[in-house]
């Protein structure tokens, strides 16, 4: 394994704070907030990164990929600035998600999992993310888009660019 | 106790007992994959559902596992529902599975294919392709046949509750999900071939048992192991007169269901020794191979010649803490009937590294089986008596039991021996103690003994025999009465069960026991069980 990750000074006051929501005997409780600290820190979380927080609460480190590795928006690679990810799921297979991730893969040039060459964009597919009665839906980086069509797509991609 | 009913018959079982163990000891078995009686259970394999009465006349369906035994309680253990479940159970774990039982190292103890056979459907409905994630190696001893797994979670719960040590999780999600170890963190610590043995599937196997011949063609023979004091419970499983494996047999009082990797691996270091098969006798100042008469003659002519030229007490006797209580007590015989010597001593191996498990498993820092018996026998505990014995010349001869692999002499002793006029040494290999003496017999190592040891808490176990010395070895209870005979003291019948009942009626703290009464658990001198169970 590589050097040891440590969080920065700033990092760490945030990590002291999310600890002192759990009582001591429970701050394995902390894990999930610190992944998301730890995933903000270095945008995505390495196994460094998962030693790093196992130091924090005290536990072995396998039991933080166990946290880690089971839910898909831990990023476990670099990932680019936007994460854009398709749903899937059934209701929005019959809305049209197809076309909409088909239609993202053409325009970026990238295929599932892939990141632009400029580190832009990353393309996903996702499972159900509630949102079943306004399929197909997108997820970009943390906000839900709803009632998609390609034409919204590309705006919502414009948006991005000019942000 | 407690009266329980079990479709529709009555039994008196033991109160707050789980009804898995509870249903076991009434010859009942309910399938279960996850639930090991030494861990917490856990429920997650749900083979162990049964019906329980919750409500008057309403039944519902519980992990048998996690069920503690109350009285009144009633339930059904073959009604349509139980059954449905089973079968159902068994056709999702069956459905990534590879069945490659033909080559599996499992197949023949594999709980998947007996409640395969029990509870699953003669064909698979899947159509889909299976998963085929690669094996992985999780450290220096276990390997885990990543298809193979079923998910119980044995493994992880034996590394988080028992070693204390954690190093296994189970990553990723639903159907990709895994038995893992973290980068730069194997699976590395003094209990892990254990994992091995409570794995219910062929998924985890120590490489040591990898591709060895079929578990039924083996003899199992339960034994001591005797890697250390704590006297760990084993049984081993042997084919012409070799060791492939041993695992720890239960024994709450001493090892639990637990073993050591030390002691579950040493087995080869005993194998592995050149072993003596003959007598040698000292003839022109080195050391001949000779036949017994010969060796025998050679022992009894010089201990007598000593005896005539010095009188009484000039030989003195070594007891091994390799050898069992019915060795060292017939050696403490011969010493004081054909020596007319109480000067006994022990040579004691210096100590190793002791260790406890989170859960209580004790590794013994005496990396001898039997140093506490052996002193009990001869009534000492070092090699004091002797040493002064040596350096003020009235010790002039020593009849010395060997037999320690690991052993070899301090520079002190060396010295003293080297001034003796006459040594007799019972070995298994030419150790140094061999090369310094005038006549070695060459003995038995103690998978080939029967007799009783006595662990450093001094609970008294058995020790049986896998197979025969190789060669002319012999047994060195055998070798003393030989000895004994030609210079005509007594020993009586050579069967270990008659030398305990003497050594009862003899030695202190031993009284009252029997090999009936050690039987296969073991039984505490002066008559004490310990107040508290000591396994892990």
């Amino acid at each position: 394994m590589a050097t040891p990750l440590e969080f920065t000074e700033e990092a760490r006051k945030r990590a002291a704070e999310i600890l002192s929501r759990y009582p001591d005997e429970y701050r394995k409780s902390a894990v999930v907030p610190l992944l998301h600290l730890a995933q903000e820190e270095w945008g995505f979380v390495s196994p460094e990164a998962m030693a790093c927080v196992a130091r924090l609460i005290g536990c072995s480190p396998v039991k933080v990929a166990e946290i880690a590795t089971f839910y898909p928006m831990f990023n476990k690679e670099p990932v680019g600035d936007h994460v854009l990810a398709v749903c899937h799921t059934l209701p929005c297979a019959l809305t049209g998600c197809g076309d909409i991730f088909d239609h993202l893969s053409d325009k970026l040039g990238i295929r599932l999992g892939e990141t632009t060459e400029d580190g832009r964009f990353t393309l996903r597919k996702s499972e159900c993310l509630a949102a079943c009665d306004r399929g197909p839906v997108l997820l970009v980086n943390r906000k839900l888009h709803t009632h998609l069509t390609t034409a919204r797509v590309d705006e919502i991609l414009d948006g991005l660019e000019e942000g | 106790m407690a009266t329980i009913t079990i479709d529709d018959r009555q039994y008196t079982v033991e109160e707050g007992r789980n009804l898995i163990d509870a249903a076991a000891d009434l010859d009942i078995d309910i399938p279960h994959f996850c639930y090991h009686p030494g861990l917490a259970p856990d429920g997650n394999c749900r083979m162990c559902l049964t019906e329980m009465e919750i409500r008057p006349g309403q039944f519902g369906i519980v992990t048998s596992c996690t069920i503690r035994i109350k009285d009144g309680m009633n339930f059904r253990f073959n009604s349509p529902a139980v059954l449905d479940n089973r079968k159902g159970i068994m056709e999702f774990l069956l459905i990534n599975h590879p069945l490659d039982c033909p080559w599996c190292d499992q197949a023949g103890e594999c709980k998947l294919q007996d409640h395969s056979f029990d509870h699953g459907r003669g064909h698979s409905r899947f159509v889909e392709t299976k998963r085929v994630p690669p094996k992985k190696d999780l450290g220096p001893h276990i390997t885990l046949y990543t298809t193979r797994c079923i998910l119980c979670q044995r493994c992880t719960r034996f590394c988080d509750e028992i070693t204390g040590t954690s190093e296994l999780g189970v990553v990723q999600m639903g159907s990709k999900s895994e038995i893992a170890t973290f980068e730069g963190v194997p699976l590395d610590n003094k209990m892990s071939g254990n994992v091995a043995d409570i794995c219910p599937v062929g998924a985890l196997v120590t490489k040591d048992f990898l591709y060895k011949p079929r578990i039924w063609h083996y003899d199992k023979v339960d034994t001591l192991c005797p890697g250390c004091a704590t006297g760990c419970n084993t049984t081993l499983e042997v084919m012409h007169q070799k060791i492939y494996r041993t695992r720890p047999r239960h024994n709450e009082a001493v090892n639990g269901h637990w073993m050591c990797d030390e002691g579950r691996f040493c087995y080869h270091d005993w194998q592995d020794v050149d072993r003596l098969k003959a007598p040698l006798k000292r003839v022109d100042g080195e050391l001949r191979q000779v036949t017994w008469p010969e060796a025998l003659d050679a022992a009894v002519s010089g201990i007598q010649a000593l005896l005539a030229d010095e009188g009484d007490s000039a030989m003195g006797v070594i007891g091994s803490s390799m050898a069992t209580n019915e060795e060292n007590y017939l050696l403490g015989l011969l010493g004081a009937g054909a020596f007319g010597s109480s000067r006994t001593g022990l040579i004691r191996k210096p100590g190793g590294e002791a260790w406890t498990s989170k859960s209580g498993f004790h590794i013994d820092a005496d990396k001898t089986p039997n140093s506490r018996g052996a002193g009990d026998m001869l009534g000492v505990d070092s090699l004091d008596v002797i040493l002064q014995g040596i350096e003020d010349g009235t010790i002039r001869g020593l009849y010395v039991l060997g037999g320690d692999i690991g052993q070899t002499l301090s520079q002190e002793v060396a010295e003293a021996f080297r001034r003796l006029e006459f040594l007799v040494v019972h070995d298994v290999r030419r150790s140094d103690l061999a090369e310094l003496a005038d006549v070695v017999f060459p003995g038995a190592v103690p998978f080939e003994k029967t007799g009783t040891m006595t662990n450093a808490q001094g609970r008294v176990q058995r020790l049986n025999a896998a197979f025969p010395q190789p060669g002319g070895a012999r047994e060195d209870g055998a070798i003393l009465r030989y000895v004994g005979l030609r210079m005509g003291v007594e020993m009586g019948e050579a069967d270990p069960a008659r030398i305990l009942e003497e050594i009862a009626r003899s030695v202190g703290g031993y009284a009252g026991l029997t090999y009936d009464l050690i039987g296969d658990q073991g039984a505490m001198t002066g008559g004490e069980e310990p107040s508290e169970a000591a396994g892990g």
